[in-house]
């Protein structure tokens, strides 16, 4: 049985210019500045500062694997092809996010779905399809205890959000999981930083909703 | 925003608070409150087991190829186009649709020009054609061997296949030009074919 793996956030960290023989982190947007005098070093840290939280948003979005890559890989070339139209006085990462967020919305106007499920992918044609195209959660550096709470939170939740409309999704993915401030989260979707804020406060009425059973001790 | 609601936190003050966003002056009342109010106790302990499950979520990885696959498809700017204005980048790297875009409407000028001429010179298609073609050729090798001796001659031969494999959309832009050249020659051997000459206009008359 095929299983995905999706590691701890801690467990991979970005890559940064420590691996260029510096001690300080090269800025996004000299990254960029480099990138298109053609340094394609630079397009490649670039890549692999961005591809998990990238591929992460998507493949929670979309909620298949496969589609997920095919996504964020067309995602990057766009981007990286249309860098020139970059403007600095934003964060890179927030435009990045953008074309990425925009190319899964439109993906799921194509293909007419609302939601996603993370027991498989909805076009699955057989049962080793929908096996291949689940979410699953791996916990790591927890103890045998915590693994099991935070599978089964995990799963509850990701089954809750994998609910909620489009818009409402990716604030919390972004919030939640990439943990971006309100401001990029405004930027990247593109609308006002209240209605982010609007986003948030209904998607977590309707997971808290979802996630009634759960209960903490007091 | 008003943390209160009837005697009791309002939704949003237990989300903030449970969220850790709530003011940190408001922050003894509101814990104060919490421990004192079973009501609010049960629905800031909700919203505690969301945001629990919340930090739960992890980050997804792509798998290993991804990285090549990405930057196999990605176009590195060229020593060429860097330091040019922003409109030349442009212009280059849309260069072959450009290209495509003149090259259809010049071939629409040339057919519609062609069609024109022979339904207005009454001349024989066959022997039209048969015309066309022996100058078309003709043209054709003169301009080639003219090209190739000029390029020779003047180094340029050595530096175009560098250039064809580093400027987007020069191949296209070469081919574009020469089909061009090549119809332009077509449309004036059509004109020599048919004599056809534009009516005189007399402006006294």
């Amino acid at each position: 049985m095929k299983r995905e793996r999706v590691p701890s956030r801690k467990a991979k960290p970005v890559a940064n210019s420590s691996q260029r023989g510096q001690a300080d982190p090269i800025d996004d947007k000299e990254l960029v500045a480099q990138a298109l005098k053609g340094d394609e070093s630079a397009f490649g840290e670039l890549l692999e500062r961005f591809r998990r939280p990238v591929f992460s948003l998507i493949y929670r979005m979309i909620g298949d694997r496969e589609q997920a890559e095919d996504l964020a890989q067309e995602s990057f070339v766009k981007a990286f092809n249309n860098l020139d139209s970059y403007n600095p006085s934003y964060r890179f990462s927030s435009w990045l996010f953008k074309i990425a967020n925009n190319h899964a919305i439109d993906h799921l106007r194509r293909a007419r779905l609302s939601t996603v499920s993370i027991h498989g992918s909805p076009h699955a044609a057989t049962a080793e399809r929908e096996e291949e195209t689940r979410i699953v959660l791996e916990a790591q550096d927890e103890s045998p205890e915590q693994e099991m709470l935070a599978l089964e939170l995990g799963g509850e939740i990701e089954q809750a959000i994998s609910q909620l409309r489009p818009d409402y999704r990716t604030a919390v993915i972004l919030r939640h999981v990439e943990n971006r401030p309100y401001e990029e989260i405004a930027e990247i979707m593109d609308v006002p930083i209240g209605t982010v804020k609007t986003f948030l406060h209904r998607a977590r009425a309707e997971l808290r909703q979802a996630l009634g059973h759960l209960r903490e001790e007091p | 925003m008003t943390n209160w609601t009837n005697g009791h936190l309002s939704e949003l003050a237990l989300e903030s608070w449970a969220a850790g966003e709530a003011e940190a002056h408001d922050l003894p009342e509101l814990e104060n409150h919490v421990q004192a109010c079973p009501d609010c106790r049960v629905k800031a302990t909700e919203w505690r087991g969301l945001f629990l499950a919340l930090a739960s979520l992890r980050g997804a990885e792509p798998s290993e190829s991804f990285h090549d696959r990405v930057m196999k498809e990605v176009r590195i700017p060229t020593e060429q186009v860097v330091g040019a204005p922003a409109w030349v980048v442009k212009v280059a790297r849309r260069a072959p649709r450009i290209a495509a875009g003149v090259l259809g409407l010049w071939t629409l000028g040339i057919v519609g020009a062609a069609a024109w001429l022979q339904k207005t010179m009454d001349v024989p298609l066959p022997m039209l054609l048969a015309r066309l073609l022996n100058d078309a050729e003709d043209a054709l090798w003169a301009g080639a061997i003219k090209l190739g001796a000029i390029l020779q001659l003047s180094g340029l031969l050595d530096g175009w296949p560098e250039a064809f494999a580093n400027v987007p959309g020069l191949g296209v832009a070469g081919v574009a030009t020469l089909v061009s050249t090549l119809s332009g020659l077509a449309i004036w051997t059509l004109y020599r074919v048919t004599k056809y000459e534009p009516p005189r206009i007399d402006a006294h008359a």
